[in-house]
């Protein structure tokens, strides 16, 4: 008797994750941590000996002048790099080797009024 | 009312093995008789002229090209012409050579059977070897690339970037492979993993 496990991995075929599916991931991952818009995050994805390459292109999310919160334009990108190598490769399954960051604008958020 | 039949059913009949070497060996080697029927016309033609010259000059006819005595006086004193003809005579003679003793051995192998003698083009094994590297290595049949010569397969495989093929699986699944097919004669296998991956 087979047990459906042993069914599921001798089904014949193999799956394949493309390049664009990788690089939307990865700038939706960039885009939640930037806080913007997935749309203005671009991503990159090569090869580099096996694992991924990823080169992200995209503005930051920084607190106005004057704001209590104090948030580096550093401080954001590293945060992005660690949590896009984390949460990409918990997500795909595929090693990333290196993530780069382009910061190309910024967004100011301006704090809400308490009405 | 065949005698052959009559036993056991499901007794097979076994192939002569003397007859089955000598089939697999036509199917495994290139045939000689076209070297050897252009080899022969051209002794004939020769054979022919020389004859043909040798009979005008005993008659004391004009030769067609010319006399047997005139040739053999060019040979004793060489010319110029003749350094040249006599390096093309030795390129035809190694060709000879070459075609009568080279073994002549087509890109084919004997598969293992009890009962039918199958000889298969190396293509069918290189083919089966990358399909099954592939599956082993979970990346698409394009990724695995084959070569198979008459001791020797070498599969290329390339894995997707960010997921790594374990080598030792793909080695394996490659060995096994070849064990089943069991071509005559063995061929060792060998899995090279590409160090850079690339992106479906």
């Amino acid at each position: 008797m087979t047990t459906p496990a042993s069914v599921t991995t001798s089904i014949p075929g193999v799956v394949t994750i493309t390049e664009k599916a990788m690089r939307r991931l990865f700038s939706a991952i960039a885009a939640d941590e930037l806080g913007v818009p997935a749309g203005d995050v671009s991503a990159r994805v090569t090869d580099a000996r096996g694992q991924l390459d990823v080169q992200l292109t995209g503005p930051i999310r920084l607190a106005p002048l004057g704001s209590a919160r104090t948030t580096t334009v550093l401080g954001v990108a590293e945060a992005v790099r660690s949590r896009v190598a984390r949460d990409g490769e918990r997500l795909s399954g595929a090693g990333v080797q290196n993530v780069r960051v382009r910061v190309t604008g910024t967004h100011i958020q301006n704090e809400r009024r308490v009405a | 009312m065949s005698t052959e039949s009559v036993g056991a059913a499901g007794s097979v009949r076994r192939l002569q093995p003397g007859l089955t070497r000598r089939l697999v060996r036509r199917e495994r080697h290139r045939s000689r008789s076209t070297a050897v029927v252009i080899a022969l016309v051209v002794l004939i033609v020769a054979a022919a002229y020389v004859g043909t010259e040798s009979v005008l000059a005993l008659l004391g006819r004009p030769a067609l090209l010319q006399s047997p005595t005139a040739v053999i006086g060019a040979l004793n004193k060489p010319a110029v012409w003749s350094i040249p003809a006599v390096a093309a005579l030795v390129v035809l003679g190694i060709l000879a050579l070459v075609a009568a003793l080279a073994p002549g051995r087509r890109a084919r192998h004997r598969l293992t059977d009890d009962r039918v003698a199958v000889v298969v083009d190396d293509d069918v094994i290189a083919g089966s070897l990358s399909r099954r590297v592939a599956t082993a290595g979970s990346v698409s049949r394009s990724h695995a690339r084959t070569t198979v010569s008459s001791r020797r397969a070498t599969v290329n495989v390339t894995p997707n970037s960010g997921f790594v093929i374990e080598r030792d699986a793909v080695s394996a699944a490659a060995r096994e492979a070849m064990a089943e097919l069991a071509p005559i004669p063995a061929v060792r296998t060998r899995v090279v993993v590409a160090e850079s991956g690339v992106l479906a």
